[in-house]
């Protein structure tokens, strides 16, 4: 990173941390930013080289903060940000139900001048702009492991996955519970990467257009979302990014070749919704969709059954499904049977604990292509990458990086998957890597789907013992899945 | 009591086999052996809150299962699906069917015999016994009581082969035993085997897959599971009853909820006859009371009760793994302790030789081998690591 770009990195932290003692989050600290980056951009556009007509309206526009002070700047910089909420397009989306949080004037008015005015932001490289704003959402994440950041997926996992599922410039993606915005960036970023040098002006406007496609039900958060996109280089107008919608409610109708994506866990989301009417909502409901297999209020079966419609015929989906997912009865059974029946469910990963900000998270990442319709079963096998087994990841000393994913991908082999072999066998028993027909996965009580061959160390009688720390950490994870189905059950129960 | 807790320490330097030559074996300073304790007594609250967490998952699949059986699982789902058929209903097509069902096996076993059926063939055929109308709980919309009797075939059981001249072998037909029926699902762990000829002379208790088998005898009384694909063509002894159930009538897999549900355990508790060997009979199941759904709540039930003890299981499996990993973590807790890795090393902590010989005149004080002072939790440790 250059002298100038770390400078504006810590500048940017300095503000973060003042603004902390003041009382505000990383998060909140990250959506006030959000809005003065975005008004400072689009005043800069409208100045050489660009010079474009302005989507701002002037007198709500960057310009007319900066003459102001005190309580008439704070004043101004509300209006600004409740008008402009109320606009159409990327502009209304990313000031939608916007709020000042900035307690004390005089700390904004520096905010202002010193560190958003004072760079050229339009100019500035996407990576490190979106480096910059990345890192703000790491930390706001990793600040609320139980609210928003309980569904923060690790940026070195979206690397992994990206890898592996190879999007081209051809491809329309999307990921309909986006968040921030990790995968459709991954994928965005990996085409550039790839393909940049040789694509067509089509492909060009394609990839800036109509590559990505997200939904995410939380506005604060569709807003982080298209910020990052943008400022990444994605052009967010139309607006890629659907913002406060539920996407369980209903098939939106569009088609994609490639879905990306992590879904809320929990079965009951901590977040009630405040509808438009300012009602209370809770996320819990069922739908009753034609194209659902089965009805339920597991939110991540629901999620399976809304992702394989999205899909184009030989359209591709990585998508994140906690353990229940594998091992639930009932609907989930029904699920499993149905997807392995109509769809080819080629690869599983089983993820390590420690990873995710919330604690003691069992998840695992499900690959599959959707296939036209036929009598005979899609999928012949199985193949599991066991990445939790006497794995030991944590958060601050030991993160997980994309290196850990190494032998995954290549075991993967994402063009020549016929190619694929086990490096389990009798005689290497320690191989993560491990195929399972058809056939014997549906004879499974409930076709569970929760496989495991590794001999965990923990639960051994031998002489190898893990580090304390190591098994009380362990159990601490296991007991905090226990605890959460629980904790959605008692929920439940109460009515 | 600084005294009290080194003599039951001491028992762990003994007991504990990490005091071997080749380990650096550092005895505890007092500060070590205060977290050393700290550590244990968390451990302590945790396992026993592991416990009791298990426990109450017990009490939880019970509850599930009562749900299940008073229709509250389903009640929601009632109100939003009125029955196309109500269980009335259906209950005169299963009795319909197992007259006819009768009559059909009746038929092929003439048929076999090479005998021309009586005039009156029909007539033999005895009506299920039906529920008593005297005690019946309410039932919820659309569901009406039936017996065993009413919606099985046959209830039958086995015989005991050694008493009829049977060795067990090593292969041929399996022999299901009541060690291998569990709480809902089957354990063909340790199982034994008969030759092909005992299916010949005991066709009547030869399994088929579906089948509904129940422990009548021992210990394991009340035990219900479907009899998997895996045991079709099985035969069993006389301590496990078949139970074949009509098809289209009330789901085998929801009849063995509905036997392990506490309000049919009770039952068959309080009906078993008080002998030498706790014994629930074949002319006790057959009048057995078994609410009777419609068709469709029963699909659903069954999808809601499946759902919830899967969660139970899986719960139950992270519980005992925790317990596992709980005991090696007292003893890794201690090996940590003894590479002195549990708290900085102090230059100003009592040498270890200093620490020895205060306990060795604690012990002898205390009088003998510190049965006499040592705390009852870590005595209870020493027994634990020692194990």
């Amino acid at each position: 990173m250059s002298n100038d770009t770390q400078q504006i990195v810590n500048k940017a932290w300095n503000f973060a941390h003042v603004l902390r003692d003041d009382g505000l989050s990383y998060m909140a600290y990250t959506e006030q930013i959000t809005f003065l980056l975005f008004l400072k951009m689009a005043d800069e556009q409208t100045k050489p080289p660009y010079n474009r007509p302005s989507i701002v309206p002037p007198k709500l526009g960057w310009q007319s903060l900066l003459k102001l002070d005190g309580d008439e700047l704070e004043v101004h910089y509300r209006h600004i940000l409740e008008e402009l909420g109320k606009k159409s397009g990327m502009l209304g989306e990313i000031f939608k139900k916007a709020r000042q949080e900035i307690q004390n004037p005089a700390t904004l008015k520096r905010l202002i001048v010193d560190l958003i005015d004072a760079e050229q932001w339009m100019s500035m490289e996407a990576d490190v702009k979106g480096d910059i704003y990345e890192g703000l959402l790491a930390k706001s994440a990793a600040e609320s492991p139980k609210g928003a950041g309980q569904n923060f997926t690790p940026r070195e996992l979206i690397k992994g996955i990206v890898d592996v599922m190879q999007p081209g410039p051809d491809d329309v993606l999307c990921d309909p519970a986006c968040g921030t915005g990790g995968f459709l960036l991954g994928a965005y970023n990996y085409v550039i990467r790839h393909h940049g040098t040789g694509l067509n002006p089509d492909q060009k406007k394609h990839l800036r257009d109509s590559f990505v496609q997200g939904t995410d039900i939380v506005a604060a958060t569709a807003r982080l979302c298209i910020m990052n996109l943008y400022l990444h280089g994605v052009r967010a107008d139309p607006c890629p990014i659907r913002s406060s919608v539920d996407s369980l409610a209903s098939d939106p109708g569009d088609r994609y070749s490639i879905i990306l994506t992590n879904p809320p866990f929990g079965k009951k989301s901590s977040i009630s919704i405040v509808n438009e009417e300012g009602g209370l909502e809770k996320e819990d409901h069922t739908y009753e969709r034609q194209d659902f297999w089965t009805t339920t209020k597991n939110k991540q079966l629901n999620f399976l059954q809304h992702v394989k419609t999205l899909l184009k015929i030989h359209g591709r989906c990585a998508i994140v499904a906690p353990d229940n997912v594998l091992f639930e009865g009932g609907a989930g059974e029904t699920v499993r049977r149905n997807l392995l029946k109509q769809f080819d469910v080629h690869t599983l990963l089983r993820l390590p604990t420690g990873i995710f900000y919330a604690q003691g998270v069992k998840a695992n990442v499900l690959f599959f292509d959707a296939k036209p319709a036929q009598e005979a079963a899609w999928t012949k096998k199985v193949w599991v990458y066991d990445l939790r087994t006497n794995m030991h990841f944590t958060l601050k000393t030991n993160p997980l990086k994309r290196s850990d994913l190494d032998e995954f991908v290549e075991c993967y082999k994402p063009s020549k998957r016929h190619e694929r072999e086990d490096t389990w066998n009798e005689e290497s028993p320690e191989g993560r890597w491990r195929a399972f027909d058809y056939e014997e996965l549906v004879k499974r009580d409930k076709v569970n789907l929760d496989i495991f061959w590794l001999k965990d160390k923990s639960l051994e009688e031998s002489e190898d013992l893990p580090e304390p720390d190591v098994l009380a950490q362990k159990i601490a994870d296991d007991l905090q899945t226990a605890l959460d189905q629980f904790m959605a059950i008692a929920g439940e129960l109460k009515g | 009591m600084p005294f009290t807790i080194h003599s039951g320490l001491f028992h762990y330097f003994c007991t504990v086999r990490l005091l071997e030559a080749s380990r650096a074996s550092i005895v505890p300073s007092i500060r070590q052996s205060t977290k050393i304790e700290e550590l244990f007594s968390d451990l302590d609250a945790g396992v026993a809150a592991l416990d009791r967490a298990k426990a109450n998952l017990k009490l939880y699949r019970a509850s599930v299962l009562k749900a299940a059986v008073e229709g509250k699982l389903t009640e929601q789902w009632r109100k939003e699906n009125p029955p196309k058929e109500p269980a009335s209903v259906l209950l005169e097509r299963i009795l319909t069917e197992r007259r006819r069902k009768w009559e059909e096996e009746r038929l092929t076993k003439y048929k076999a015999q090479r005998k021309k059926p009586p005039n009156d063939w029909k007539e033999k055929y005895k009506d299920p016994i039906g529920p008593d109308t005297k005690n019946l709980p309410s039932l919820p919309e659309g569901w009406c009581c039936a017996t065993i009797d009413q919606v099985s075939i046959r209830v039958t059981k086995g015989a005991s082969p050694n008493w009829q001249g049977y060795e067990y072998t090593d292969s041929g037909i399996t022999f299901v035993r009541s060690q291998n029926v569990r709480w809902g699902d089957l354990d063909l762990t340790e199982i034994t085997f008969l030759s092909e000829e005992y299916n010949r002379t005991h066709a009547y208790s030869v399994i088929c897959a579906g089948d509904v088998l129940l422990n009548l005898v021992g210990a394991s009384v009340g035990r219900s599971a479907v009899a998997s694909p895996e045991i079709d063509g099985a035969n069993l002894n006389q301590a496990v009853a078949i139970i074949r159930i009509l098809p289209g009538g009330l789901i085998n897999q929801l009849l063995v909820h509905l036997i392990l549900s506490p309000m049919l355990q009770a039952h068959i508790t309080r009906t078993k006859a008080d002998v030498a060997r706790a014994n629930f009979n074949l002319d006790d199941i057959r009048p057995t009371p078994v609410p009777l759904p419609p068709l469709q709540e029963q699909q659903t039930m069954l999808s809601e009760i499946d759902q919830r003890l899967t969660l139970i299981f899986h719960a139950e499996k992270e519980i005992n793994s925790s317990l596992v990993r709980a005991s090696r973590l007292r003893q890794s807790i201690l090996t940590s302790a003894f590479k002195g890795k549990l708290v900085e090393q102090d230059p100003s902590d009592e040498p270890a030789s200093v620490l020895l010989e205060r306990i060795k005149a604690a012990r002898a004080s205390a009088g003998g081998d510190g049965k006499g002072k040592g705390s009852a939790t870590t005595k209870k440790k020493v027994r634990e690591i020692s194990k």
